[in-house]
C-alpha cells in the first residue's frame, strides 16, 4: 500500500507540472491579451507598454515559467489581467458558489442513476424501461442551454414561483440569517434542480447499460439458477459487479466541478467557477486561466485518486495487486 | 449588464461594466452631454498666451462621501497621476500635460509641454476627480503596482451623487442615493446594477418588469419584438465610432486612390443599414466624421454630395482608369489584363453576425458594377487571428469599428502616415493631409480647426483609404411604467451610454430608474457660457417607485402573444417527442 501511494503521488506530480507547462504554452499561443487595446482611441502605445511590465508580460516566456512555476509552490497564483486582483482571491470568491451547487447536485444524480439505473437495467426490455430510455435519451441529446430556458420560462416567468436571475436578490439587506438562507435557496433550487433533473438522467442510461451488462455475465445466470432470492441476486451479484465501471464515470463528475456549470451559470446569471474559466479564455487572461486550470488539475489528480483508493476497497483483486 | 464587473479601480479599469458602476461615485471638470460640452465641477478654463498653461477654477463646496472638501489638490493628483505614470487607461489623453499645480483651494494651473489643442475635449470631460486623501498613500505604498490593486469599499469614495454600498461578484453593484450631492440629491434612493449574463433571460427579465432598462444592446431582430410591447420603449444608441471597410492602402490595385473611390461608390450604404442593422444605425459619411455625438460639431455635410451609391459611377471611373472586362468572362481585369480579386476579411458569423453579413454585400456590391464586376472574396477568420493580420498589414480589405474621441484631433492617430498615425492600419499617406491632422493637432484657432476638418473629410471621402459604411445603433429597452423622465437625446444625435448614465447626475430631479438612470435635460450648452447651479429641484415629477406590478403572466394579454406561443410550441414539441421515441420502441 505505501509503495502505491509513493508510486501515485510521483505520477501526479509529474502530471501536475506536464499540465501547468502545457496550460502555460498554450495560453500563450493564443496570442497577445492586451492586442484589443491597440484600436482604442484613449488607450496610448505607452500604456499598453506600461501595464504589459506591470504584469509582467514583457520578460522573456521561459522567465515567465520560472516565475509562475516558483510563486506557484509559494502559494501565489499570480494576478488576473483583466480584474487586476489576484486570481486566488477571485477563484475564492466564486467557488462556494459552485461547490454548494454542485456537491449536492452531483451527488443526488448519482444517487438517483445509480438506485434507479440497476432497477431498470434488471427490467431491461420492460415497458418501463424504454420509457425511462426514451426520456433519458432525449434528455441527453436536448442542449442544455435550451432545457434550462424552458424551465426558466415555465416557473419562472409563466408561473412566477422562482427568480429569473442571480444567487440571491440583488441589494437586498437580511436581517436574519435565516432570510438570507431562504432567499438563497429561493434562487438555488431551479439551478438545482435542472441541473439534478439533467445529471440523473444522462447518467442513467450508461448506468442501466453496465447492469444489462453485468446480467449476460455466467455467474448471474448462476446463482439465479441456484434459486437464490432476486433481490439477493440484484444486490450482491449484479449491484456489486456494475459498481467499478460506475464509480469510476460518475465519480469523475467531481473532478470537473470548478469547470462549473457553464451554462446553467449563463443562463440563471449564477455566479460561479464555470463562466469565470470561461471568461478568462475569452478574454486570453493568461493568469486566471491557468490559476483556475492548477485547481482543476489538482481535483482531477485527488479525484483519481480517491476513485483509485475507492477500487481498492471495492474490488479485493485491485488491493493484492 | 451583461458581463461582471472585473475591477473597481478606476485608473485602470476598461469595460464598460467596470466604467459604468464608476461613473456613479465620481465627478468630472467637465462633461460631454449630447455632443456639447458642459461644465460640472469646472466653473472656467482660460489658458495662457501661449497655449502653455491652463488655469481651471473649480467649483466651492462640493464634499466627497466621506465628508472631506474636494480641492484642487484633489483635481491636480488626478492629472499629475495621469500625466506621469503611463499605466492609467486614459494616460493617452495627458502625455502632454507636464504637471498640475493647485495654486489656490479652488485654483488649478495644468502646464503643458507642448499646446495640446485636443485636450480640454479629449481629457476633462473623462476624467474622474479621484479623492487626493484615500489615493496618494496607496500610491506611496504600491508605486506602479497600483495598476493590480484592487481597492476596498471604503476606498470607492468619491463626489458623485451615488454613494458605493456593494459589490457583489459577478452578480450586482448597489449604490444609494448621496442625499448631499452639490448638485441637489437624486431622486431615486437607490441604484443596484444586476448582471443577466444571458441574452435571452435579460430579455425575459425585462418584459416581467424586474428590470428596468438595459444598459448594452440588445439584437436588432428581438428589439424589433420588444417595441411592440406597451410599457417598453427602444432607445436606438448610436455608438461614437465608424464601421468601416479597410483598404490597404500600399497594395495593387488598393494603391490607386481612383480605384478605391470606384469602390465607395458601388457601396449603397442603405441596404447594409435597412437590411443588416434592421434600421438601428446610421449611413456612414464618406468622410468618415459622422454628424452625431462627439463629431456633430465637425461634421461636413458637403461629402455625401462628393461621394454616394451609383454603380455607374463606380463603372465610368473604373474605365478611366482602365480596369475593364478584357477577357469578357464578365469581371474586370486591371490595365494589363491582370486579374483583379479583392479579398475582404471578416471575423466568423459566430463572433459578429453583422459583420459577416456585411462582406457578403460588399461582395455583391462589386459584382453588381454595371459592365462587368469586380471579383472578390469573404474569408472568415477567428477574430483573435485577424485582428493582428490587420494591424501588421498582412490582409488586403477588412471590416472594423473604431472609435473616435471627443476632440477632432482623434483623425491624426487614424490617418496620419504611419508611425505618426499609430492606428492607421490602411498605412494611408498623403503628404497635404499629413500637414492638415498636424495643424489640426496644435491649432487653437476654432474657425481654421474647423476649415482644416472639413478639407480633410474631403479629401477622404475622394481618396477613401477606408469605406465607411455605417454607424451602428446598439437598441437599448428601457420599461417606461414605472418611471418617467427619461432623457432620451433625438435618435439622430448620438448619447452614449456613459452620457447617459451621467446625465442623470446632473438633474436635481427624479428620473432614475433601477438600472439605468436617465436624466432631466439641463444640457447647458458651451464650455463659454457659466452653468448656473443648474436646474432647480422642482417638482419631483416621480412618485416612488412602485413595487412591480402584480403577478401578471404577461404584460399584456393583446400583444403579449409570443410568450405564450414558445410555451405551448415547446410543450407540444415535448409530448410529440416522446410520444414518436415510445411508439418506435414499442414496435421493437
Amino acid at each position: 500500500m505505501k509503495a502505491f501511494l509513493v508510486r501515485r503521488i510521483y505520477t501526479s506530480f509529474i502530471t501536475f507540472i506536464v499540465v501547468i507547462a502545457i496550460v502555460f504554452l498554450l495560453a500563450r499561443m493564443t496570442g497577445d491579451p492586451l492586442a484589443e487595446l491597440a484600436n482604442d482611441p484613449r488607450i496610448s502605445p505607452a500604456t499598453i507598454a506600461a501595464l504589459k511590465a506591470a504584469f509582467g508580460l514583457d520578460r522573456p516566456l521561459h522567465e515567465q515559467f520560472v516565475n509562475y512555476v516558483v510563486n506557484l509552490f509559494r502559494g501565489d497564483l499570480g494576478y488576473s489581467l483583466h480584474y487586476k486582483a489576484p486570481v486566488f482571491d477571485i477563484i475564492m470568491q466564486k467557488l462556494p458558489y459552485t461547490l454548494a451547487l454542485l456537491i449536492p447536485s452531483i451527488t443526488l444524480s448519482n444517487y438517483l442513476a445509480y438506485t434507479i439505473g440497476i432497477e431498470i437495467g434488471w427490467r431491461r426490455g420492460t415497458r418501463l424501461d424504454s420509457v425511462f430510455m426514451s426520456v433519458s435519451m432525449f434528455i441527453r441529446s436536448t442542449p442544455y442551454f435550451w432545457l434550462a430556458i424552458i424551465f426558466l420560462f415555465v416557473f419562472s416567468v409563466q408561473l412566477r414561483l422562482t427568480p429569473i436571475f442571480g444567487a440571491v436578490t440583488p441589494g437586498k439587506s437580511f436581517s436574519l440569517t435565516w432570510d438570507w438562507i431562504s432567499d438563497y435557496l429561493w434562487h438555488y433550487i431551479l439551478p438545482f434542480f435542472v441541473m439534478t433533473f439533467r445529471g440523473f438522467l444522462s447518467e442513467l442510461i450508461y448506468v442501466r447499460n453496465v447492469v444489462v451488462d453485468v446480467l449476460g455475465e455466467d455467474f448471474v445466470t448462476t446463482a439465479v439458477a441456484k434459486g437464490l432470492p432476486e433481490k439477493y441476486v440484484k444486490r450482491k451479484y449484479v449491484a456489486r459487479n456494475a459498481m467499478l465501471p460506475i464509480v469510476t464515470v460518475l465519480g469523475m463528475r467531481y473532478a470537473f466541478i470548478i469547470d462549473g456549470a457553464i451554462q446553467t451559470e449563463t443562463v440563471f446569471s449564477y455566479p460561479g467557477t464555470g463562466r469565470l474559466v470561461y471568461e478568462a479564455i475569452f478574454n486570453r487572461d493568461f493568469w486566471l486561466l491557468q490559476g483556475a486550470v492548477v485547481i482543476l488539475t489538482m481535483s482531477v489528480i485527488v479525484v483519481n485518486f480517491i476513485i483509485d483508493l475507492l477500487y481498492a476497497y471495492l474490488d479485493p483483486r485491485v488491493r493484492y495487486r | 449588464m451583461p458581463s461582471a464587473v472585473t475591477t473597481l479601480n478606476w485608473w485602470v479599469a476598461g469595460t464598460d461594466w467596470d466604467l459604468i458602476p464608476l461613473e456613479m461615485i465620481y465627478d468630472r471638470p467637465l462633461r460631454i452631454i449630447n455632443g456639447s460640452p458642459t461644465w460640472e465641477v469646472a466653473t472656467s478654463l482660460e489658458y495662457s498666451e501661449d497655449y502653455k498653461v491652463l488655469t481651471m477654477k473649480i467649483r466651492e463646496g462640493i464634499k466627497f462621501h466621506d465628508g472631506v472638501e474636494l480641492t484642487a489638490e484633489d483635481v491636480a493628483f488626478t492629472i499629475n497621476v495621469l500625466a506621469n505614470r503611463s499605466w492609467p487607461y486614459y494616460h493617452g489623453y495627458f502625455t502632454s500635460v507636464d504637471r498640475a499645480e493647485a495654486v489656490d483651494k479652488y485654483t488649478v494651473k495644468i502646464y503643458f509641454k507642448n499646446p495640446d489643442a485636443g485636450f480640454i475635449l479629449n481629457a476633462l470631460p473623462v476624467m474622474n476627480i479621484m479623492p487626493k486623501h484615500i489615493w496618494e498613500p496607496l500610491l506611496q505604498t504600491y508605486g506602479d503596482q497600483l495598476a493590480k490593486y484592487s481597492p476596498k469599499p471604503e476606498e470607492l469614495v468619491g463626489s458623485g451623487p451615488f454613494k458605493f454600498v456593494e459589490h457583489v461578484s459577478g452578480q450586482y453593484v448597489r449604490f444609494v442615493a448621496n442625499k448631499d450631492y452639490w448638485m441637489g440629491r437624486p431622486c431615486i434612493d437607490e441604484l443596484i446594477l444586476v448582471i443577466i449574463t444571458d441574452a435571452n433571460v435579460a430579455v425575459l427579465a425585462i418584459q416581467n418588469g424586474e428590470v428596468d432598462a438595459f444598459l448594452w444592446g440588445v439584437d436588432p431582430a428581438v428589439a424589433k419584438t420588444l417595441e411592440t410591447y406597451p410599457n417598453i420603449k427602444i432607445h436606438a444608441r448610436l455608438s461614437e465610432s465608424f464601421r468601416h471597410w479597410g483598404l490597404l492602402t500600399t497594395v495593387w490595385p488598393l494603391n490607386i486612390s481612383k480605384f478605391r473611390l470606384a469602390l465607395s461608390y458601388a457601396v449603397d450604404r442603405e441596404v447594409l443599414v435597412n437590411d443588416v442593422l434592421l434600421g438601428y444605425g446610421m449611413v456612414g459619411s464618406p468622410g468618415v466624421v459622422g454628424p452625431f455625438g462627439y463629431c456633430a460639431p465637425w461634421y461636413n455635410p458637403n461629402v455625401e454630395k462628393l461621394v454616394y451609391y451609383d454603380p455607374k459611377k463606380a463603372a465610368q471611373i473604373l474605365d478611366e482608369i482602365g480596369f475593364t472586362d478584357k477577357n469578357g468572362d464578365g469581371w474586370r481585369d486591371g490595365p494589363r489584363g491582370e486579374p483583379v480579386v479583392i479579398e475582404i476579411y471578416s471575423p466568423t458569423p459566430g463572433y459578429d453576425p453583422v459583420r459577416a453579413r456585411v462582406a457578403e454585400l460588399l461582395k455583391e456590391f462589386l459584382a453588381n458594377i454595371p459592365g462587368g464586376g469586380i471579383k472578390a472574396e469573404v474569408y472568415y477568420y477567428e477574430w483573435a487571428t485577424l485582428w493582428p493580420m490587420i494591424r501588421e498589414g498582412k490582409v488586403m480589405t477588412w471590416l472594423l469599428g473604431s472609435g473616435w474621441s471627443a476632440d477632432i484631433s482623434w483623425l491624426y492617430t487614424r490617418f496620419h502616415c504611419p508611425p505618426g498615425g499609430s492606428s492607421n492600419w490602411a498605412k494611408y499617406c498623403n503628404p497635404e493631409v499629413d500637414k492638415m491632422l498636424e495643424e489640426l493637432r496644435s491649432s487653437f484657432n476654432e474657425t481654421r480647426r474647423k476649415e482644416l476638418a472639413w478639407k480633410i473629410q474631403e479629401i477622404l471621402a475622394l481618396e477613401a483609404p477606408v469605406v465607411n459604411l455605417y454607424y451602428q445603433a446598439f437598441p437599448t429597452p428601457y420599461r417606461t411604467d414605472k418611471f418617467e423622465n427619461w432623457f432620451i437625446t433625438p435618435s439622430d444625435t448620438l448619447s452614449n451610454r456613459i452620457n447617459m448614465l451621467r446625465l442623470s447626475l446632473k438633474s436635481s430631479l427624479c428620473p432614475t430608474p433601477i438600472t439605468t438612470p436617465k436624466p432631466t435635460p439641463t444640457t447647458t450648452p458651451s464650455p463659454t457660457t457659466s452653468a448656473a447651479p443648474t436646474t432647480q429641484p422642482t417638482t419631483s415629477p416621480t412618485p416612488p417607485p412602485t413595487p412591480s406590478s402584480t403577478p401578471s403572466p404577461t404584460p399584456t394579454t393583446s400583444v403579449g402573444g409570443p410568450d405564450y406561443t414558445l410555451a405551448v410550441v415547446a410543450a407540444v414539441l415535448v409530448v410529440v417527442v416522446v410520444a414518436i421515441v415510445l411508439l418506435v420502441l414499442r414496435r421493437r
